[in-house]
């Protein structure tokens, strides 16, 4: 671990301003992946930035959406009456993911923005192109059982392992960022970039960039959703395939659907060649497998991860079985 | 020290844990807490590579670092005199690398952050081999007669070979797969080392064994023993992983000699994977034949387990569960074992006994369903009324009762034998899957002693061993068991352990504990009884027998005529001393009732027996594997404490559901680095894997094998259970999974 400074700023220019000044400083938010990097050697900033003294943890709902302000708890979004009701795959997809104790702690922006789990990218002795850009990829040909079969590139098949952003990637949810002189909005779909060349940059953020909220539209599919978790353990545990689903469903048949994928894919995975099999469908289990099969054509096994195509296809149709279900309900 | 006041109960009382308040409020202090002022802390740099040589160690920059106050490496190492286990090399002895996480330098420091830190800039150069990681690698050097302790591990009776080509018999043979597991107590290994002048050591240490730990140090650094002084009041865990004087130990002491100062040494959860051993990995071929009747003609366990370079521990699977389980007409044993580039592996609960009895118990589940036998049945038709391995009598054996016990509780009467016929209302698969269970009842010589002291109108009792606990409960028992042997309340007696000036005592492994102390407690108050006696003249008991004489409430009394006693208060008050105080005698000399365990011509096999009743539920999409209930039916002796039993019972089953489940300790096959030596990426069961435990005793005291009649319970708990498991998901899902942890990729 490096000697590295630490400041709280009460406000957003502020925050923005002092990471800026700082080359190699980071955001602190909850601190359950940036602590932990820390100690592994994994980052090695100069300065920690404390947001949470920025006045970002509020929800607020009105007609058309809910917006989570990005230093809410995951805790605090995820028991929030409001998405428990309307957005039932988020609250969901929060539960799913680490424990009680983590989720009191980490927050909607930080959940965001958690790096892989890939075991080489949390090694400094092992290449990893993420981790330091062109070192190589010790998981091709490594451990990869817990790799992505969707949107890999030579340069890196890691995960991303949030299950909140797969949730809200099926929400078409909107991320607020605020720079040195604006907020602006960007669709989670466009915040996460595919790899490409240079697996070290996930998203659209510039230096400085904060994340402020993260809102999501009222639709009319949002309440008829589901978040359904495949992995090796029942809890405390990243998925090795899960589906956020939500459907608009009409005397049996689909007329509008969302699907996100996680525990496959570089990024949380909108699943749109499922979405457009669905649409005008029935809204039945071979309907729901064909959709899975489409949309997991293109997806590339590596030695060990060969089985998350099955089991992603599966998970697919058991979200999609539940939430038409809800429907019905 | 536990506040002891609680323990009311003698032994069979469920008494709660004297030591349960210290540790829920953190009033318990751990080894890495122990209450030294100034001590500085130590940090271990482990080896990124996992064969070769260090070529220079640069330590000039660390050295310069804040706070730093010493760096131990293999170059300023003081040369040790042994002592030294676990990893067969002397620590720091050599610069060869010979597993990844080697321990390669020890930085001391003001503060924890700074010598981690420092440790990060020190500079190795290594010159780097190929290491062998993958079991299936040719180049691995193989011995097909490996020996464990001396003896060679292959064993034939009989001509199994013939057997299992006979006409007319039903033949199983099948590959059952295990991999290296990690042992995961909550508390880290530490040592905490401070020297008094050059020739006296105080160590704080947590440790399976304080007289072990306290005869190794002596050793290793030449000093007298009555001047090492090892501590472990509490010890957080073991499973095994600290049952060995593993190198960390002495290079605390060896830094804190170098550092001038009091050292902290803990492991990290990391080195916690590469330091402390592990459970090898085990690939076993059962090969079982059987008449139509059942009757087990012959049965072959093969198995080819993994070592490492700088250990000598081999896992045996079939001594424990093959050569003792069933009555088979032929068997045979074969060991092999394979040398791979990893770190050291060792005990990790039952050793032996839990892969090997995954096997063959799979393999029994197997033989019954094609010969169309209830897997009860079929284990009825094969039970060992007298041991199959001395051809002894058993001590005493309820095997039998834990079938019936636990079908009934189960309710296995309902299952179908037809696998993946059953599901629940919400459509899961439910399968039901049963397994024996087996450990041996093992002592360790050992030592304890027992006062008594006035107080008020009566006494009260101090006994006290070495000895350990492991969070098992021996603080809890020792007092039970006290206040058994001499017949008063638990109120009064107060018992100490954690301490090696306390009598010596054995190491708490091989479920020993509580056996080893009943003897040496037991035989304790007899001495006591003789010291008493000693000053009987001019009372009722003047001259009398010993063999005449008992405890009783609060007396000694005459057992052929009850009215002919004193109280205990005035034979002290008579010796005129403080307390008077009884000893176990020289181990050797000394016989319990029956027939003693250590004794070479025992009369009677020791062994304990238990059955586990599984159900599982297992979703036909999402093939995740949910065990809803076990009933465990547990022939231990007796219960001394059936709350702490009950525990240790659902501790094993729990690391069984992991052993069956999630866990797998993974290896870089190119590094020999472990990718998952943390909690989040090693799966040991959370708190939402576990549904409906249910325990049940036979309870029957064996009093061939100690005064109490107690065997131990620490490790029979987790034998079984992944068989059981495994039974269950192939009766749910017809699917038979020979190759653990059952992760749901291999039930798709
Ligand atoms: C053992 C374990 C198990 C876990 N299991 C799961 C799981 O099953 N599923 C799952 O989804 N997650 C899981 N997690 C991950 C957990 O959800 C994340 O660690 C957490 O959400 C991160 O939030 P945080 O506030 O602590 O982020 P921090 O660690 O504070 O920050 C993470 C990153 O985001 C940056 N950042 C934070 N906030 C902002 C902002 N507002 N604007 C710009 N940048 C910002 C930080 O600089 C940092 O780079 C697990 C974590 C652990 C440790
Ligand atoms: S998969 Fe990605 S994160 Fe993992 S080692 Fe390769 S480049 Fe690094």
């Amino acid at each position: 671990m490096n000697d590295f400074s630490y400041s709280r700023p009460t406000t957003t220019t502020e925050a923005i301003q002092t990471l800026l000044s700082h080359p190699d400083a980071l955001y602190l938010a909850g601190g359950t992946n940036v602590i932990d990097h820390l100690k592994l050697g994994v980052v090695t900033p100069s300065q920690l930035v404390d947001i949470r003294h920025l006045g970002l943890d509020k929800i607020s709902t009105d007609a058309q959406s809910v917006t989570i302000g990005a230093g809410a708890t995951n805790s605090a979004a995820a028991y929030h009456h409001e998405i428990q009701t309307h957005f039932p795959a988020l609250a969901e997809a929060i539960l799913a993911g680490a424990s009680p104790q983590l989720r009191n702690v980490a927050t909607t922006g930080g959940n965001l923005l958690q790096k892989t789990r890939c075991t080489y990218f949390r090694d400094i002795h092992s290449a990893c192109n993420k981790r330091q850009p062109g070192s190589g990829c010790a998981a091709l040909e490594g451990f990869n059982r817990s790799h992505a079969i969707l949107g890999t590139s030579d340069a890196c098949i890691a995960t991303h392992p949030s299950d909140m952003a797969v949730a809200l990637t099926a929400l078409e949810a909107v991320i607020h960022i605020q720079d040195q002189s604006v907020v602006r909005t960007v669709p989670i779909e466009a915040f996460y970039v595919s790899y490409g060349e240079d697996p070290a940059k996930e998203n659209v953020l510039k230096p400085g960039d904060l994340i402020v909220a993260i809102e999501i539209p009222r639709t009319a599919w949002a309440g008829h959703s589901r978040y359904v978790k495949a992995r090796d353990r029942s809890s405390y545990e990243f998925a090795l395939a899960s589906a956020a689903v939500a459907v608009d469903v009409d005397a049996g048949k689909i007329r509008n659907c969302r699907i996100a994928l996680g525990g496959v894919a570089t990024k949380p995975w909108r699943a749109h060649a499922a979405e457009a099999a669905l649409v005008g469908q029935s809204a039945t289990p071979v309907a729901f497998r064909a959709a899975a099969e489409a949309e997991l054509a293109s997806a590339k096994a590596q030695k060990e991860n060969g089985f998350k195509i099955e089991l992603c296809k599966r998970v697919m149709v058991k979200a999609l079985q539940e939430a038409a279900e809800m429907r019905r309900a | 020290m536990p506040n002891q006041e609680k323990a009311t109960g003698a032994v069979g009382a469920p008494t709660r844990r004297t030591d349960g308040r210290e540790k829920v409020t953190g009033a318990a202090r751990y080894a890495a807490e122990a209450p030294i002022p100034k001590a500085a802390f130590g940090y271990i740099l482990p080896s990124t590579i996992a064969k070769g040589v260090i070529k220079s160690i640069d330590t000039s920059v660390a050295e310069k670092a804040i706070g730093v106050i010493a760096i131990l490496t293999p170059l300023n190492m003081p040369k040790l005199h042994g002592g030294h286990s676990g990893d067969s090399r002397a620590p720091f002895s050599d610069m060869n690398i010979l597993y990844a996480g080697q321990h390669v330098a020890v930085v001391v420091a003001d503060t924890p952050e700074r010598a981690r830190h420092a440790a990060s800039l020190i500079k190795v150069e290594y010159t780097e081999a190929k290491p062998i990681v993958d079991v299936h690698d040719s180049s691995a050097p193989l011995n097909e007669t490996p020996t464990f302790f001396g003896s060679p591990l292959g064993f034939k009776e009989g001509d199994v070979a013939s057997a299992v080509s006979a006409p007319g018999v039903t033949v199983v043979k099948q590959t059952y797969t295990t991999p290296i597991e990690t042992h995961n107590p909550m508390e880290m290994s530490a040592t905490v080392a401070l020297w008094e002048g050059d020739d006296k050591l105080v160590v704080w240490d947590s440790t399976q064994g304080v007289s072990n730990t306290h005869g190794s140090l002596a050793r290793a650094f030449g000093l007298k023993p009555e001047n090492v002084r090892v501590y472990c009041p509490y010890t957080g865990g073991g499973f095994g992983c600290k049952g060995e004087e593993w190198p960390h130990k002495f290079l605390a002491v060896a830094a804190a000699k170098l550092a001038k100062r009091p050292v902290r040494l803990p492991l990290t959860r990391a080195q916690m994977f590469t330091n402390s051993g592990h459970r090898p990995f085990c690939e076993q071929v059962i090969t079982v034949a059987a008449g139509t009747d059942g009757k087990l003609k012959g049965l072959r366990h093969f198995v080819l387990s993994q070592v490492s370079p700088s250990s000598t521990f081999i896992e045996t699977c079939a001594a424990g569960t093959s050569r003792v389980l069933y009555d088979t007409a032929s068997l045979e044993i074969v060991q092999h074992v394979k040398t791979m580039d990893l770190p050291p592996g060792t005990w990790m609960r039952a050793p032996g006994e839990t892969p090997g009895m995954f096997a063959l118990e799979s393999a029994l589940d197997e033989l019954a369903h094609e010969l169309k036998m209830d897997p009860i049945a079929l284990r009825l038709a094969n039970h060992a009324d007298v041991s199959p391995e001395s051809k002894k009598p058993w001590s005493s054996k309820h095997l039998k009762e834990c079938y019936t016990k636990g079908a009934e509780k189960f309710g296995w009467s309902r299952r179908n034998p037809i696998p993946a016929s059953t599901k629940t209302p919400d459509g899961k698969w439910i399968g039901y899957g049963m397994a024996s269970a087996t450990y041996p009842a093992m002592i360790f010589p050992g030592k304890a002693r027992v006062r008594l002291y006035k107080e008020g109108n009566g006494v009260r009792a101090v006994s006290a061993a070495a000895s350990q606990d492991l969070g098992t409960g021996t603080w809890t028992i020792g007092v039970q068991m006290t206040a058994t042997l001499l017949d008063l309340p638990a109120g009064q007696v107060k018992f100490e352990l954690g301490d090696s000036k306390l009598p010596v005592s054995g190491q708490s492994g091989g479920s020993a504990t509580a056996g080893s102390l009943a003897l040496a407690l037991g035989d304790a108050a007899e001495a006591l009884k003789a010291e008493l006696l000693k000053h009987a003249d001019g009372t009722p008991l003047a001259g009398i027998d010993i063999k005449d004489v008992q405890f009783k409430g609060g007396e000694l009394a005459s057992i052929s005529k009850p009215t002919q006693k004193v109280k205990l208060r005035d034979l002290v008050q008579k010796a005129g001393s403080e307390y008077v105080e009884g000893v176990t005698s020289d181990r050797n000399k000394f016989q319990p009732t029956g027939e003693d365990y250590m004794a070479n011509d025992a009369k009677y096999a020791f062994q304990s027996f238990g059955a586990h009743f599984v159900e599982v539920q297992i979703d036909d999409l999402l093939p995740l594997v949910k065990v809803t209930r076990v009933v465990s039916v547990m022939d231990i002796g007796r219960v001394l404490n059936p709350k702490t039993a009950r525990s240790q019972v659902i501790g094993g089953v729990v690391m069984g559901l992991g052993q069956a489940l999630t866990e797998d300790t993974h290896y870089d096959l190119r590094t020999g680095r472990p990718t998952n030596d943390n909690f989040a990426d090693y799966r040991v069961p959370v708190n939402s894997d576990i549904h409906s435990l249910e325990v049940e005793f036979i309870d029957v005291p064996d009093l061939h094998f100690n005064p109490i009649g107690c065997r131990g319970v620490g490790e029979i708990g987790i034998t079984g259970i992944a068989a059981a498991v495994a039974n269950a998901v192939y009766n749910a899902t017809g699917k038979r999974i020979r190759d653990l942890p059952i992760t749901p990729d291999k039930l798709l």
